[in-house]
């Protein structure tokens, strides 16, 4: 009998826990998804050097949806049928198998005076986290214009201060690809000198040696696009 | 009323959860590197114990004392997923640094041990006091560590700078690194037991 009675209480207990959770999720998961794109669009106007300080994020949805097309290609170069970036889940993003991403996006920036900037999401395993990184390409297809961490976990005060803008302002005029081939890009320890070298952080040598991997990583898949669009503007 | 109020002020200081009792010392390793970290941690730290331990001082006549603990754990558990989702929906920006910590609330042994210590044999708003007191207790320390910590270690504090570390403060690395919160945690348990037992000498 007493059994059945404790039985009875942790049934009870469950149902009503879980009861609880299951609401909750409802209602706040579309607004934590919601934040999360919000985020992603600053991020995308942050790193195309747009000032997205103090705007409201109604605005800012509205400058994003006038000045960036996102598109989405796959491993091989070729643009997926999936179209819509804020469609896709963290994991189909940021997730790997064998090596490859599923969807790796492009957001393309046009600015005011009809300059064209390409923002390359990147991303990988650092020393503890998944290093995620948005990186904005001047219109030759070669020169970084901007770079900004958009999400890691690395150690705080070490690692994680490669979000910092003294670190992040390094990559600005760097290059990625030249004469249509990925360049060797490399955070290095000490000096950095050549076009493709970064100055890593003191006390961050696993951290930089996996921006490394992660950036000629992706770089590589990026470039098979960019080498499509190179082609398209010599035939004309 | 005075025995209300030292629920809520002895863990204050004098009974004080992790210089005193030394629970939560893993969270207070942790999430010390900034202070703002520090303070969303014990806050949501602080609502998690007071309605754990509301909901099972409430319950305490109910709950089978074969399946105690766990029930406590399921109740601690929720709470804790529901302040994850709150946080994630309403303190964004936070939410990144804590996800993970926040989680870890479960394990912090401040709420199971004052569900165990105190709600299952208190009246319900005594036992969702002494929540607030150990949970402000824990912040208290949290706050201290975090501001050492913070303000050596970056030569910030709030993120706002106080020593200029481009220019002439040469940032303590060690102090962000676990060890340092071993050390800032060892001196305040010292200097703490030093105050209070010659405060309790005084008053005998």
């Amino acid at each position: 009998m007493d059994d059945l009675k404790t039985m009875r209480f942790a049934l009870i207990v469950c149902f009503v826990c879980s009861l609880i959770l299951a609401t909750a999720y409802t209602f706040l998961d579309p607004i934590y998804k919601a934040n999360q794109k919000d985020e992603l669009r600053t991020l995308v106007l942050k790193v195309c050097g747009e000032k997205t300080k103090g705007l409201s994020q109604s605005k800012i949805k509205n400058i994003f949806s006038k000045k960036v097309n996102p598109i989405i290609i796959d491993y091989d170069g070729n643009l997926t049928k999936q179209q819509d970036v804020f469609k896709l889940t963290e994991s189909q993003l940021f997730k790997e198998k064998d090596g490859r991403k599923q969807y790796y996006p492009i957001y393309v920036y046009t600015s005011d005076k009809g300059n064209k900037k390409y923002v390359i999401q990147m991303s990988g395993k650092g020393l503890w986290s998944t290093i995620k990184a948005l990186v904005a390409i001047k219109s030759d297809l070669e020169t970084i214009d901007g770079f900004e961490i958009i999400g890691q976990g690395e150690t705080p005060g070490l690692g994680g201060d490669i979000e910092k803008p003294n670190f992040c302002n390094e990559f600005k005029g760097k290059k990625l690809f030249k004469d249509g081939y990925v360049l060797n890009f490399k955070v290095v320890k000490g000096e950095a000198d050549g076009v493709s070298q970064v100055d890593g952080l003191s006390g961050a040598t696993m951290t930089g040696k996996g921006l490394t991997k992660l950036i000629n990583k992706d770089s590589a898949v990026y470039n098979k696009f960019f080498s499509k669009l190179r082609s398209l503007s010599k035939g004309k | 009323m005075a025995k209300i109020k030292r629920i809520i002020t002895d863990p204050l200081s004098k009974t004080n959860p992790i210089t005193w009792l030394v629970l939560g010392v893993c969270s207070a390793l942790a999430v010390t590197t900034k202070v703002e970290t520090a303070l969303v941690m014990a806050a949501s730290l602080t609502i998690v114990t007071a309605f754990s331990n509301l909901i099972i001082s409430l319950l305490r006549n109910y709950i089978p004392g074969k399946i105690r603990m766990i029930v406590e754990l399921c109740i601690i558990a929720t709470l804790v997923i529901l302040a994850d989702m709150i946080i994630k929906a309403f303190i964004y920006s936070v939410s990144k640094e804590l996800s993970i910590f926040v989680g870890l609330i479960i394990t912090n042994c401040i709420v199971m041990g004052r569900a165990e210590a105190f709600a299952l044999h208190n009246p319900p708003i005594a036992s969702f006091l002494d929540g607030i007191g150990n949970g402000l207790g824990y912040g208290i320390v949290l706050f201290m560590v975090a501001s050492i910590r913070e303000i050596l270690g970056t030569g910030n504090w709030f993120g706002i700078e106080l020593f200029n570390s481009s220019e002439w403060y040469q940032p303590n690395l060690f102090m962000i690194l676990p060890p340092g919160a071993f050390i800032v945690i060892g001196l305040l348990i010292w200097f703490q037991r030093t105050v209070i037992e010659k405060q309790l000498r005084e008053e005998n």
